[in-house]
């Protein structure tokens, strides 16, 4: 977790506090374009995921230095989470479970005076899985577990932070991110450049005609942060995070065989398990939110990848 | 609102109309497709209208506000604005290309196009399983004979040169699968041809007869495609099929080489059976059976080497190797679309 120091809106001396749960790609990438505004360098907290007392805490610890610090705004955003599609029900329980955690501590954040935003980062397509032309009227129908979970994450916040006018609810609903940072999980189109480069086979879950909305996580992450930054009123709705640009995976997989100049060695799975399509109506994205089109995306990617393959090549 | 899943097997239908100068006609080109859109959602059908897309290709009129304007109204339309104008062909595969449907109609502007038709083609094309239904005109669509025989003409020529016998039938008001669309949009660039890539990935092509006119052309006596558009248009068709001529030459190569052959066993018998030529010069016959040989042999490797070229120009341009497909909804919606149509 990282703890930042951010300018607040009202000018020279205010300030508001930043809490970055979450250290993978999005998470990351969130907590990076925060510490460029920051006035002193991010301060990084061990937290204690796996031991539930020492969460309490640490949640408790948290909130008195929060409290004792000069007074100001409180941004928490959650990006953590190690939850996808093929998630249980158990796993999801547990992540929920860390969630409450997180609202909790905002709400008793909240109940002591102080002005408190969640940033609470949900799953497009978890919510909307298997639905195409989704817009933001469209009601989440979730069919897997992971969907469910993310769907009651959602309603806790909402539910508690409803009680209280200091409590700021955000919510984001990211479509398929893409993006690469070493060492955090992949999604498809780096795992295809990475097996490209050094010639091995990807599996794909998915036909190639399947449809997929894919936004580049520094999209998601500076829409967030610069939210985050101006201490932004929370939508009528949640937000969602999508490019409006369907792709199928046919047209992933012949990009970057043109940006790498190689065939791609695939392996389609004849019984896939995600291969329903998923769209989303350019009408329900957030107007600041300015999607790069897939095929800077991928390059991008392709860029950071081949720069971190040289990198260790080079040791 | 979309509050509940759309019914078991439903169908979305996605309208794509590159724009260039459309300020006239779009505003009623809306209504009656949301006019189209409202009788299926009235009827319950398995077929939705679900979106319609306005490229702005470079315009040239106020259609560009026109369509920000009308996609603020309806949060079913999208208006995209291309950064230049590219060209009706590009515009429209920048529509396929944001359209998730899983059939896509494009049409023109200018209402020349119906699209109370939309259904009719759609009916036909999963009745009969076809994945392409062009729409054909039932008469000439410009009302003007010179114009339309130099039409006729230039189809003519490229089936010759082709040898693709579906060329005449293109036509801009067509409705394409949508894995089909997107999956052809995807490969095609700007030397190629969209309905010839579209050919790459499905040889179930057919057309649907109705009355169509050229309303502009009527108008104001101005076909959208000028000589030189028509040259690269025609361009575009050659360098994206894999010429018919590359083939003569292979074998006109064959024939030549195994006539020399012959040639030169006859004169060698002749020459045999009568040492004494005769009249005949010396050195002549085998002179001009060498040069049929050479010349043969060059033809022939020349139209080896075209074809090897032009397969290596059809991979780089992306003809795929294989495309898979799913037709098994096709009869749910045919079924649906019967009382419709």
């Amino acid at each position: 977790m990282k703890l930042l120091a951010l300018p607040a809106p009202g000018g020279a001396g205010h300030t508001h506090r930043a809490l970055v749960f979450g250290s993978g790609i999005l998470g990351g990438a969130i907590a990076s374009r925060l510490a460029r505004s920051a006035i002193a360098p991010a301060a990084d907290i061990r937290w204690p995921w796996t031991d539930p007392e020492g969460r309490k805490q640490s949640a408790a610890a948290l909130g008195a230095t929060l409290l004792a610090e000069v007074p100001g705004a409180i941004s928490i955003v959650w990006a953590a989470g190690r939850s996808g599609m093929g998630s249980s029900d158990e796993d999801m329980r547990r992540e929920t479970g860390l969630v409450a955690e997180i609202v909790a501590l905002a709400a008793d954040l909240a109940a002591k005076g102080r002005e408190v935003h969640l940033h609470l980062v949900s799953s497009a397509g978890g919510l909307f899985d298997g639905r195409c032309h989704v817009d933001t009227q469209t009601v989440p129908e979730p069919a897997r577990p992971y969907g469910i979970g993310k769907l009651e994450q959602e309603g806790l916040l909402l539910r508690t932070a409803a009680g209280s006018p200091a409590f700021s609810p955000h919510i984001y609903r990211p479509t398929t991110v893409y993006g690469f940072q070493a060492g955090a999980r992949m999604g498809l189109i780096p795992v295809l450049i990475l097996n490209g480069l050094s010639g091995r086979t990807s599996t794909i879950v998915g036909r190639a005609d399947t449809i997929r909305d894919y936004v580049a996580t520094e999209d998601v992450a500076r829409f967030i942060a610069d939210r985050v930054l101006r201490l932004a009123e929370p939508g009528p709705h949640p937000f969602l995070l999508a490019s409006g640009r369907p792709a199928p995976l046919g047209e992933i997989v012949a990009e970057t065989e043109a940006l790498l100049g190689t065939r791609l060695y695939l392996r389609y799975d004849p019984r896939p398990s995600n291969s329903a399509n998923m769209s989303f109506r350019r009408s329900a994205i957030p107007p600041e939110l300015q999607p790069v089109d897939i095929r800077s995306g991928i390059r991008r990617v392709a860029q950071t990848v081949r720069s971190h393959a040289f990198r260790i090549s080079n040791g | 609102m979309n509050s509940m899943f759309p019914p078991a097997g439903a169908a979305s239908i996605g309208i794509v109309v590159p724009v260039y100068s459309g300020e006239d006609h779009l505003e009623a080109l809306v209504v009656r497709v949301a006019a189209l859109r409202n009788r299926l959602e009235e009827a319950r059908s398995v077929v939705r209208l679900e979106e319609l897309i306005f490229v702005d290709d470079g315009a040239i009129d106020s259609s560009p506000e026109l369509i920000d304007r009308l996609a603020a109204r309806h949060p079913w339309i999208v208006a995209l604005h291309m950064s230049r104008n590219y060209g009706q062909h590009a515009a429209t595969v920048a529509g396929i290309m944001h359209s998730s449907a899983d059939w896509i109609v494009t049409m023109d502007e200018d209402l020349q196009h119906p699209p109370e038709r939309i259904l009719e083609l759609l009916h036909h094309a999963v009745s009969t399983g076809n994945d392409v239904v062009y729409a054909k005109p039932a008469a000439a669509v410009h009302g003007a004979a010179h114009r339309d025989m130099t039409s006729r003409l230039f189809k003519r020529g490229m089936v010759i040169l082709t040898g693709d016998p579906n060329l005449p039938n293109y036509n801009s008001f067509r409705m394409i699968r949508g894995p089909v669309a997107r999956a052809t949009a995807s490969v095609v660039n700007h030397d190629t041809y969209f309905d010839v890539c579209l050919s790459w990935f499905t040889l179930r092509t057919s057309t649907r007869t109705m009355e169509l006119t050229d309303i502009r052309f009527q108008k104001d006596g101005r076909s959208g495609y000028s000589f030189k558009a028509l040259l690269r248009h025609a361009g575009r068709m050659i360098f994206s099929s894999q010429l018919r001529v590359l083939r003569w030459a292979f074998v006109m190569g064959i024939v030549v080489l195994g006539l020399s052959i012959l040639a030169g066993f006859i004169w060698a018998g002749f020459r045999i059976a009568a040492p004494d030529p005769g009249r005949i010069v010396p050195g002549w016959t085998s002179l001009a059976i060498l040069i049929t040989f050479f010349g043969g042999l060059g033809t022939f490797l020349m139209g080896l080497l075209l074809q090897y070229v032009s397969t290596l120009v059809l991979r780089a341009h992306g003809k795929p190797s294989y495309f898979l497909i799913d037709r098994s909804r096709d009869a749910l919606i045919a079924e649906s679309l019967g009382a419709l149509v």
